[in-house]
């Protein structure tokens, strides 16, 4: 399964890739905002993690965008991001994102969302 | 305020002050009676009226100038000196990272001259690569304090503008370009909220609403 990792943090991309890499997950792509993530995105992408604020297009945008494709309905959508506010997390949900973890994150929380959200644990 | 805001205000009350006496001095003098001298006054009291609100006007473009050089130079100055430490630990913690994966690499070579795990090395290097990770995880401390000083070079934008504004209503000299150095230098989104603190019970109210225990309606 490819994920795709949006963030205009190059140091957040990398520090979600090490992470990933962690528990075994290497087939990755990223992209700087939501636009570039949509450039890259297809059926060949399984997984999308994207922070919120971002130039461009954020990841709220993203997600609505994403949901508004045929190949986009039932794709994971995980939002890492600063945002922690209420209504914000209410706002990511709406948008389709389907789970949420807040920065500064743990490599512990990113598998158990990930194990969640595919219905199966990820190699360790 | 300044000292010399001070003074233009006071000079400007005396001035008022000045052409409220000698007008109610004339106004008191009923028509028929009022005396040739009181009317023949009265371009005397203008001109010093004159005088006065000239030099009131010259304060306040001394002041103008002050404000611009010692506030909005000094608010820009700021500006950028946040924009550059967002731009070293950007690049810090790049340099970091590349450490990190360096020493990542140097393990991943040791391991692969002991593939059977056997030596008292092996425990180790696993320590180590904990440790490792450990400071790539600590290194999302860079994001977050680039949102926020992120916020922090956005208010003073705002303050600028406002400053502005009010320059403005002293002369509109210059300020144009004033304003535009610093928007220019604005750059990047950020979250006027972002912290480090409280991750568990953020993370948790994030998990509550997903969950669908806060479900918006």
């Amino acid at each position: 399964m490819k994920f795709l990792v949006v963030d205009d943090s190059a140091t957040m991309r990398r520090i979600v890739i090490n992470s990933l890499q962690r528990i075994g997950i290497s087939d990755i792509v990223e992209a700087a905002d939501g636009a570039e993530a949509l450039t890259k995105f297809g059926p060949q992408i399984g997984f999308v993690i994207t922070d919120w604020n971002m130039p461009n297009m954020g990841g709220v945008d993203l997600a609505r965008a994403i949901r508004g494709r045929d190949d986009g309905k039932t794709i994971p959508i995980l939002m890492v991001t600063a945002r922690s506010v209420r209504e914000d997390i209410i706002t990511a949900m709406e948008s389709g994102v389907n789970n949420y973890i807040v920065k500064p994150f743990t490599p512990q929380i990113l598998k158990e969302k990930i194990d969640a959200l595919i219905g199966a644990p990820v190699a360790s | 305020m300044t000292n010399n805001a001070r003074e233009a205000l006071y000079d400007s009350e005396a001035t008022l002050r000045l052409i409220d006496s000698e007008l109610g001095a004339l106004g008191s003098v009923a028509p028929a009676k009022r005396p040739s001298s009181a009317l023949g006054a009265l371009p005397m009291i203008l001109e010093q009226a004159n005088r006065e609100i000239v030099g009131i006007l010259e304060n306040l473009r001394k002041n103008k100038t002050q404000l611009q050089s010692a506030a909005v130079e000094r608010l820009q100055h700021t500006h950028s000196k946040l924009e550059e430490v967002n731009s070293t630990t950007e690049s810090a913690a790049s340099g970091i990272l590349d450490s990190l994966d360096r020493a990542q690499g140097y393990l991943d070579t040791l391991d692969a001259d002991d593939p059977d795990r056997t030596s008292k090395g092996s425990e180790l290097r696993d320590s180590m690569r904990n440790e490792l990770f450990s400071i790539t995880e600590a290194l999302q401390f860079q994001d977050i304090t680039s949102q926020q000083i992120r916020y922090a070079a956005n208010v003073l934008v705002e303050l600028e503008e406002k400053l502005i504004s009010v320059l403005h209503l002293i002369d509109v000299t210059g300020l144009d370009d004033a304003r535009t150095a610093l928007h220019d230098a604005g750059s990047g989104t950020y979250d006027p909220n972002a912290t480090t603190k409280d991750r568990a019970g953020r993370q948790h109210m994030a998990d509550e609403i997903f969950e669908g225990d806060q479900a918006p309606a």
